[in-house]
């Protein structure tokens, strides 16, 4: 028996390394590698997310978030609350700068939430620049619905998604 | 793999004019042309075959009355009847093997998919009753034809090396059993599927006189790979491959009407950019990365310009690009209002759009110089994502219901004749198929986001993506 799982395992090891040596990754002939940019094989791993989208978001830890209704982009006044308490950090510290990334919940397309994301981190940074934050302190970006913070599908989740984070640069 | 495969040799050598003003597509394998040969009715089943039509009812040829009408015109007033088709076995002949059986039963099973999709077909399968009773040992074309099928398409596959050679037959079986066409196809093993679509696009042809989609692509955006990239598959969603490598987020796919190129979104220098990507190639390379958003573009039916979203003047606005990227002019100049997702008519006179000018999203028009707006859409309060049919008669969009979900609509391109696709779970981005008698849409169901097509008056709908991470479709154009 023992001599038996010897040669099981010795067989195992060969066929390992004929493998080994067989299998060699394969370049696909794709292109003549001309540029940068070039097709990735197929890699159907899942390293992903529920949502598919890796989670990097939210605001440093020196502001706050604020949030909006769906579809909307006015700021309500619990989020003027906040956005005031982001001023005061703006104003304590002048050499601060920040970018405010506007995001939105799963509903609606892609294309549509990008531009509402825009129209969020805008709100807010038109309200800092009224309350005295210089606009050269200040950059926007939209990621629309792509990075969610919640990944639940319910109002629950879509309530923390629809917001503008705050990231110090 | 058989997916895309760029290493192998164009060699058309069938004659051109058989599948019409499609140009020979760079995807396609080598293919050779030739008479096939099929055996003759034995004298048994034609003994049976007389049984039968004696003693079954006698089923009214529907197809015959058909013939030269205009089949739009008959599907949109609800008095067409679809083709009715048997795809019968691709016996294997030559030496016999497992490999070749199997790929037999795989070119059966995508051409009877395909037409079976089809708007304008309806396959027929065995009646098992009928070929128990009669004891029926050969599905010959007079079989079919008591079955049901007023159409057959059948043949054989040959592996030669590496090769499988396909030969295919499509006849019309009413008021007698007449081939209609047939030729062989070679190709390598790897890549019988996109042999099969082509018997599919050949039936469609032959029978419909309709241009075929089968050998169309999907571009879309998908995660499984852990971050979103813009992914390629076949329309029936086999052989998906990913096309970016962007590590970022990748999305909204648009494609070039001629060549085999995409402009797509993407953040990998940090905020929403367009970029064109290359399929064979896979080089790509900057069109729009103005300051804001550049977003949803949309290329114009002559090809030669860009609508898009900008944001670089302090608002979503739409504007038009020519093919290098530079702003030829712009289309909307609202302050405070959303102006995206254009889409352009198959005549180029009008483009479409989603706007939240009035508090809420809306389908709206405008003439390409930027005049002319009129709003389409009045019903609800979140009306997204147009697509202009490329056959110029409907816009295919999403319409948020009043219990949230989000469904399927169409409308005229007045905004009149509204009607619902798909109203069962969360829908967006829907899509037109080249012939625009189907379309693409991504439909959410739980947590799952997947590709689905339907078609627009069966409205049988079909789920062609599993990873649950896919969205964002956009389907190949014909190119001609």
């Amino acid at each position: 028996m023992k001599s038996f799982l010897t040669l099981l395992a010795a067989a195992a090891l060969i066929s390992f390394m004929v493998v080994g040596c067989a299998k060699k990754p394969k370049v696909e002939p794709l292109t003549k590698q001309t540029t940068k940019e070039t097709i990735p094989p197929v890699t159907p791993s899942d390293q992903s997310t529920d949502q598919g989208t890796k989670v990097e978001s939210g605001s440093s830890s020196k502001f706050k978030t604020i949030y909006f209704d769906f579809d909307r982009y006015n700021l309500r006044d619990d989020a003027k609350a906040d956005l005031k308490k982001n001023i005061d950090v703006m104003q304590q510290d002048q050499n601060l700068k920040i970018t405010i990334e506007g995001h939105c919940d799963e509903r609606g397309t892609v294309e549509y939430n990008l531009a509402l994301g825009e129209r969020r981190a805008k709100s807010a940074r038109d309200y800092m620049a009224s309350m005295g934050v210089k606009a050269n302190r200040v950059s926007t970006i939209s990621y629309g619905k792509e990075r969610p913070v919640a990944l639940g599908h319910d109002e629950d989740a879509w309530a923390k998604n629809r917001r503008d984070d705050f990231v110090e640069k | 793999m058989t997916t895309l495969d760029y290493t192998l040799t164009l060699n058309m050598c069938r004659k051109a004019e058989d599948f019409g003003a499609r140009r020979p597509h760079p995807y396609t394998a080598r293919m050779c042309a030739g008479k096939s040969t099929h055996s003759r009715m034995s004298l048994g089943s034609v003994i049976a075959t007389l049984i039968l039509m004696l003693t079954v009812c006698f089923i009214a040829p529907q197809a015959l009355a058909q013939k030269g009408i205009d089949i739009s015109g008959a599907i949109r007033t609800g008095k067409f009847n679809a083709f009715k088709i048997a795809v019968g076995d691709f016996k294997v002949v030559g030496d016999w093997s497992l490999t070749a059986d199997s790929l037999a039963a795989t070119v059966k099973k995508v051409v009877t998919d395909d037409l079976d999709f089809h708007v304008f077909f309806d396959t027929i399968t065995v009646n098992q009753f009928y070929v128990d009773v009669w004891e029926i040992k050969d599905l010959t074309p007079e079989v079919w034809a008591r079955m049901g099928a007023d159409y057959l398409v059948d043949g054989t596959l040959e592996l030669k090396g590496d090769d499988a050679v396909v030969a295919y037959r499509i006849s019309e079986l009413h008021p007698q059993v007449q081939e209609m066409k047939d030729e062989k196809l070679r190709t390598r093993r790897g890549n019988i599927r996109r042999i099969a679509h082509m018997v599919g696009d050949a039936a469609v042809k032959q029978i419909a006189a309709e241009k075929p989609f089968f050998t169309t692509k999907i571009a879309y955006a998908c995660a499984a790979s852990g971050r979103k990239e813009v992914w390629l598959c076949d329309y029936d969603g086999a052989n998906a491959m990913r096309l970016t490598n962007d590590q970022s987020i990748a999305l909204s796919p648009c494609w070039d009407r001629e060549e085999d190129k995409l402009l797509y979104t993407t953040f990998k220098h940090g905020s929403a950019e367009v970029w064109e990507l290359d399929i064979r190639s896979g080089k790509s390379r900057s069109i729009s990365a103005y300051p804001g958003i550049n977003s949803a573009p949309s290329i114009s039916p002559d090809n030669d310009e860009i609508a898009i979203t900008l944001s670089k003047d302090g608002n979503p606005d739409l504007y038009i690009l020519n093919r290098k990227g530079e702003i030829k002019r712009r289309l909307t100049d609202l302050p405070s209002s959303i102006e995206s997702g254009a889409s352009w008519s198959p005549t180029g006179q009008e483009i479409i759009f989603t706007s939240d000018r009035t508090g809420t999203p809306q389908i709206y028009r405008v003439d390409p110089d930027g005049v002319g707006i009129t709003r389409l859409t009045y019903e609800g309060k979140y009306n997204d994502s147009p697509d202009y049919s490329p056959l110029g008669d409907a816009i295919v969009y999403v319409a948020r219901g009043e219990d949230g979900d989000f469904q399927i609509c169409t409308i005229d391109t007045k905004g009149s004749d509204f009607g619902q696709l798909d109203q069962t779970g969360s829908n967006e981005n829907p899509h037109w198929s080249p012939d625009g008698w189907h379309v693409v849409l991504c439909k959410q169901v739980g947590a799952k986001y997947d590709l689905y097509i339907m078609d627009r008056f069966k409205k049988k709908i079909k789920k062609i993506t599993s990873d649950g991470k896919s969205s964002n479709p956009a389907w190949q154009p014909f190119a001609d």
